[in-house]
């Protein structure tokens, strides 16, 4: 396939954002090849909070805005996204509603990978499927380690004993000055290590694998014809 | 040396679901199973993160310590992964320590193997998976996130209503020890 030098520089960028070990640029730019450019006007929604998610997005030129209601029902903006980087990716991996909206803040330019290419790439055991296989990795292993922080952030003390064994994060955390934080003297150890379990998702993280396991070993026990051998 | 014993065993595993067993026969050969003891040592909370692990048998315990205590904070099922981050965050540590709790079996996947098998079937529904794993942690520590600042005042509110709050126990403190049920 012949790929334009546009192409292998928004991939290029991309791989920058996005570190992707294995994968070389004309393998993402095989990716966005098969997207489709799509042209938004300032204040023009991308997607909405709570609908379920149709397409990726790859931001080309613009700016993105994202949205949420607070619990209060109040519109927050989140963030403000910059090119080149992916955009409502997180609906496509685990058919999630959109958690957040997405409005161009001038005019902006995105590549739309919709589902039913996204999933026919994402399976394909081919440079470009372990590109958007990777590229998601990359971005979801950031997205949760600044999750991480945020969290970290809010259970971080001054000088507690406990600050210097804590798991994952502690030693990157920024130190503020410490009458710009709270005390957390009287927290007992079970209680930080309540919020170190969330901090690295064991303690969620086995539901959802079981829940799936559990339910293809019944079917097999009952369906011994669906056992997954070729 | 994979046998078929261990090639039933991925089979049985629904990450696996559909996958040809040569398939399976070449991830083995790559990424042979470890075994484990009971009570064997895993990986160790703060050592180099350069692998993931995928357990395929038996069933494992991650432990975190704090104040020279151990506290137990998960256990790992056969078709989980753990410590994936390895495999895409150079120079991470591990951020807890994972024990056997019953003989287990794992493989191994290091960068290598990952690459040198990116063509087969068994690697990419690994990566898909990890798609999941990811995600699902994502959004579990959102929530979490979300249920910490549910509680703040709004800044924005009337004057009577942000005194009533600032009346009400609202401290970080307070917020975590109501979320984890502290004190």
């Amino acid at each position: 396939m012949a790929l334009s030098p546009a192409l292998l520089s928004q991939a290029t960028g991309l791989m920058k954002v996005h570190p992707v070990r294995g994968v070389r640029p004309e393998h993402l730019a095989e990716v966005l090849a098969a997207a489709t450019l799509q042209r938004l006007g300032d204040g023009d929604a991308l997607c909405t909070e709570g609908d379920s998610g149709d397409a990726m997005y790859f931001l080309v030129d613009g700016a993105i805005r994202v949205q949420r209601r607070d619990a209060r029902g109040k519109m927050r903006e989140l963030a403000v996204m910059h090119p080149p980087t992916l955009v409502g990716h997180m609906s496509l991996v685990d058919h999630s509603p959109r958690s957040a909206s997405c409005i161009a803040q001038g005019r902006t330019v995105i590549a739309s990978l919709d589902r039913r290419t996204y999933n026919e790439i994402l399976t394909e055991p081919s440079p470009r499927g372990m590109a958007l296989r990777r590229l998601l990795l990359s971005s979801l292993t950031r997205q949760l380690a600044t999750a991480n922080e945020r969290i970290a952030e809010l259970i971080d003390g001054p000088d507690q004993p406990r600050k210097a064994a804590a798991p994952k994060g502690a030693a990157q955390r920024t130190h503020r000055p410490a009458d710009e934080v709270e005390d957390f003297g009287d927290v007992s150890n079970t209680d930080f290590l309540k919020v170190a379990g969330v901090l690295e998702g064991w303690s969620i993280d086995a539901r959802g694998v079981d829940d799936m396991q559990v339910a293809y070993t019944e079917d097999q026990k009952r369906n011994p014809k669906n056992r997954g051998v070729r | 040396m994979s046998t078929d014993s261990d090639i039933d065993t991925l089979t049985k595993l629904f990450l696996f679901k559909g996958v040809p067993r040569r398939s399976l026969q070449e991830l083995l050969s790559l990424a042979p199973p470890v075994r484990f003891m009971t009570g064997q040592p895993v990986f160790h909370q703060g050592a180099e993160a350069d692998s993931a692990l995928l357990l395929i048998e038996g069933r494992l315990i991650a432990t975190v310590t704090a104040l020279a205590d151990d506290k137990e904070v998960g256990q790992i099922r056969p078709g989980e992964i753990v410590g994936e981050q390895g495999l895409f965050v150079a120079g991470g540590k591990r951020s807890a320590s994972v024990v056997a709790a019953a003989p287990s079996a794992c493989l191994l996947l290091s960068p290598a193997v990952m690459d040198h098998a990116f063509h087969n079937p068994a690697i990419v529904c690994l990566e898909q998976h990890m798609l999941g794993t990811l995600a699902r942690r994502i959004r579990g520590t959102n929530q979490a996130i979300q249920k910490v600042w549910k509680d703040v005042p709004d800044p924005d509110a009337e004057a009577d209503a942000a005194a009533a709050e600032a009346a009400r126990p609202t401290t970080l403190r307070d917020r975590l020890a109501s979320l984890f049920g502290g004190r």
